[in-house]
């Protein structure tokens, strides 16, 4: 139940971000997330110091585009889990213990780095803006569509299953799960009602000239926003991968504390 | 000559069971026509009929002059509006403007004449301001508009409806006859709801298991109340309180 | 289980990517040429249902625990694979992109670890060989479990193949598959019962829904229950067998997933652990680029893998004639049954 709510909840704030930012393009956007998240995974696996100066992105979006903090810890903990569980090893199998410490380390912040930054992103991309981007990307029009149509039915059939699993749940209290007795039926009856929504979806379609795919409508976007921010950022990335600014920053200081003296 | 002509016709979904038995109808342009049954008399089949959703009938079906076979189908459907029962269906692209747009724009016209149709098929529906809406986001009073608007876009010059007041409150059902009422297509409304077919139809079909029983002046139809309760229905709500009154 | 970006090199997730496109590609074209404006929308309503078939909680039974659906050997089986591929694709997409669920780096090697193997192995090669002569409950449940063990198997396999690819992980290829495809095989055997339920189901109720099904093809020939026996048991000896080859490197990691299968849960313990991964630690860290240990006779892990095998076909059947001891017992006074 929660599950659903929470994904319903999600489809719920994807649509209203995205609808309040819209004026830098989604291909854009898809571009500085792309680069950043092949600079962060591209860093050697001792090389932390270089890594953490690629915190400098997020830190900035999140306080320019003021993103909740709280909900971004919720989304990092399973890929912190995961990523942890991975490494643990690394300890104990790696040159030096300490070593292996770092290594660790570096996987554990490569994938809270990634999975902020598709977060950011996902809080600026509705599915108007991916369907239109994976356009302009050459995506075939198939794809777009069954994305469409998905996006479209999933609320739809998360309520009906919502509701299936509330009459399930009052009339079987204290089971945690799905009975296997109930397993094909539950599923079955679900697949049968999708598979008549989509029958009585594609008749609506037909009668109204549908000709196997949907188009997809430009939408308006301001051209140099988007090429500014995508250029921009692109630079500023690469820089951050290319110089370690936080070891940079150190020595300028003790340079200039050596100059001060 | 009628814009919908029906000699004769028979329909099975599959062997041995008959949904429909001869059924004659001729609807003349303008006019809007009641469809009244008990649930399974082959109302929505009827209508599928129409616009060619099934084809492999027996008998004479004719639209707007033309034979219902697969060769005149797009000619039909460009003409004939058909509203589903469950507007979730009906509705599948992910705001009210991109559903309006969707029949104009598989029909090739510029994007600046899709814009005109669509502001001009949510103004007669009144729901100018939801435009921009996420679907799943209105009300099924709301979704029943914007389907109905889905349909008025490609300028059809029949429009048939299934069930339209179902699940509607008072208000959007209220609401929902006017706008029937100021539609001057020529229209075909199955329903159960028996006042609104009397607020909005001149003449009535009554179906029972797929024979057509009675046709004429839906309120001699409606007045009948012997006829209603052999086949399942009940007098209108009007009509009943009429009768304690008296 | 998805996989995160973070776990993967830009080289890897490269070839991933392209692997991935190419699949998609070549299943885009197949779709075209069929030319069924019909599939377009119920893939997409499709795709939303295995979305929300995801979230459903089904409890095991006598573990107290529960298991969840990927769906990619379902859809195939309803779908046709090259259909069920491209659904997968778009659930996948919506995952990522919409939810940020599993990486934007990773979605490349997500689809192929997640729907490849389950629509073209499990739904073009198993499926469709199994369902040749026409359908029966029997022959759906067999091809459900065993097209869903190897999907999950095979999808493990290449997550560990991936990490290990990419140089995260310091984890020994060994140890690393042992902790994974056993875990796997089990996800791999619910999946398997899931799909298996809903597809009988299915066949039940409305069977022209199913992939390939036709209806003077049902009572042409029925394939045996010692058939099925036959075909699960090779099948579970040949992949028991290729995989112990991999797993040679490290003896030990076979004998743990056996009894992790099994249930004697006589796990070494911290200190076993920890001699284990000094010994191998010793050889890893001279050898960079980690070769097949040596004084391994392939033989042997081969013949310990056939054990393995035997053990997860056994295991097959044995839940095979539990579910229909109790459809029997229980299920035909509920459905009327059509067997």
């Amino acid at each position: 139940m929660a599950k659903i709510d929470k994904a319903i909840k999600d489809i719920h704030t994807a649509d209203n971000t995205s609808e309040r930012n819209n004026s830098v393009h989604p291909v854009s956007w898809l571009l500085v997330t792309i680069i950043y998240i092949i600079a962060v995974v591209s860093f050697q696996k001792y090389n932390i110091a270089g890594l953490a100066g690629m915190v400098l992105y997020i830190l900035i979006q999140c306080m320019w585009h003021e993103i909740s903090i709280k909900d971004m810890i919720k989304r990092i903990w399973p890929v912190f889990l995961l990523t942890v569980l991975v490494g643990i090893a690394n300890p104990l199998f790696d040159r030096t213990v300490s070593a292996g410490v770092l290594s660790m380390a570096t996987l554990i912040l490569k994938g809270i780095f990634c999975v902020t930054a598709s977060y950011i992103l996902f809080t600026h991309m509705g599915i108007r803006q991916i369907c239109y981007a994976l356009r302009i990307l050459h995506f075939p029009k198939e794809l777009v569509t069954i994305l469409l149509l998905m996006h479209r039915y999933l609320i739809v059939l998360l309520k009906e299953l919502e509701r299936m699993q509330l009459a399930y749940k009052l009339r079987a209290p204290g089971q945690r799960g799905l009975h296997f007795k109930t397993w094909g039926s539950f599923v079955g009856l679900l697949l049968l009602r999708s598979i008549d929504r989509a029958g009585e979806v594609y008749d609506s379609m037909q009668l109204r000239g549908f000709n196997g795919t949907f188009q997809v409508f430009p939408e308006r976007y301001n051209t140099v926003r988007s090429v500014a921010y995508a250029a921009v950022w692109c630079i500023a990335i690469l820089a951050l991968r290319i110089f370690p600014v936080f070891e940079m920053m150190e020595a300028a200081i003790w340079r200039i504390l050596n100059l001060g003296v | 000559m009628a814009d919908i002509e029906l000699r004769g016709v028979n329909f099975s979904y599959q062997k041995g069971r008959q949904v429909l038995h001869d059924i004659n109808i001729s609807v003349e342009h303008g006019k809007t026509i009641g469809l009244i049954g008990a649930n399974g008399a082959g109302k929505s089949t009827l209508l599928k009929l129409l616009v060619g959703l099934i084809t492999d009938y027996e008998g004479i079906i004719e639209v707007l002059g033309q034979p219902v076979e697969k060769k005149n189908l797009s000619d039909i459907r460009k003409k004939t509006g058909y509203v589903f029962q469950d507007s979730d269906s009906q509705l599948f692209m992910s705001t009210v403007y991109e559903d309006v747009a969707f029949g104009p724009r598989n029909y090739g016209y510029s994007e600046e004449i899709v814009q005109k149709k669509v502001m001009e098929a949510l103004c007669k529906v009144h729901i100018e301001n939801l435009k921009d809406r996420q679907i799943y986001r209105m009300s099924g009073g709301q979704k029943k508009l914007a389907s109905i608007a889905t349909i008025l876009s490609m300028e059809p010059e029949i429009v048939l409806f299934d069930e339209p007041t179902i699940a509607l409150d008072p208000k959007n059902r209220r609401n929902l006859i006017g706008i029937l009422n100021s539609m001057p297509e020529t229209k075909i409304i199955a329903s159960h709801d028996l006042d609104m077919i009397l607020d909005t139809c001149e003449e009535t079909v009554l179906l029972s298991e797929g024979r057509i029983v009675c046709q004429g002046k839906t309120k001699d139809i409606l007045k009948n109340k012997e006829l209603l309760e052999k086949h399942d229905m009940e007098l209108p709500l009007c009509m009943q309180d009429r009768r304690t009154n008296e | 289980m998805h996989m995160a970006d973070a776990l993967l090199s830009p080289a890897v997730a490269g070839t991933m990517y392209a692997c991935s496109a190419l699949t998609a590609g070549y299943s885009v074209h197949k779709i075209r040429l069929e030319n069924d404006e019909k599939k377009i929308p119920v893939m997409g309503v499709m795709g939303a249902f295995v979305f929300a078939a995801q979230m459903i909680n089904f409890s095991i039974p006598g573990t107290g625990s529960s298991g969840h659906l990927c769906g990619s050997m379902m859809l195939s089986a309803i779908l046709g694979p090259e259909a069920g591929f491209l659904t997968m694709i778009g659930v996948l997409m919506v995952q990522c992109l919409l939810f940020a669920d599993g990486g934007l780096l990773a979605l490349g090697a997500n689809i192929w670890n997640m729907a490849f193997y389950g629509c073209f192995i499990g739904g073009m090669v198993i499926w469709k060989y199994m369902m040749r002569n026409g359908m029966s409950r029997r022959k759906i449940m067999a091809a459900s479990i065993l097209g869903c063990i190897m999907m999950l198997q095979l999808g493990a396999f290449s997550v560990t193949l991936e990490t290990l690819a990419s140089g995260i992980t310091e984890l020994p290829f060994g140890i690393f598959l042992a902790a994974m495809q056993p875990i796997h095989l089990a996800i791999g055997l619910v999946e398997g019962l899931i799909t298996a339920a809903v597809l009988i189901f299915l066949y039940e109720v409305r069977p022209e829904l199913l992939w390939n099904y036709h209806e003077t093809g049902e009572k042409k020939s029925r394939l045996s229950y010692k058939g099925v026996i036959a075909v699960l048991a090779i099948s579970a000896v040949v992949i028991g067998g290729l995989l112990s080859l991999f797993v040679s490197s490290n003896p030990d990691g076979l004998e743990w997933s056996v009894k992790q299968v099994t249930g004697t849960t006589e796990l070494e313990s911290k200190g076993g652990i920890y001699v284990l991964a000094d010994r191998i630690q010793s050889v890893t860290s001279l050898l960079p680029d980690y070769t097949w240990k040596e004084g391994n006779s392939a033989g042997g892990t081969t013949f310990s893998g056939i054990i393995g095998g035997i053990v997860v076909v056994v295991l097959c059947i044995a839940v095979c004639l539990i579910i229909r001891f109790f459809r029997c017992r229980f299920g035909d006074k509920g459905n009327n049954g059509k067997d």
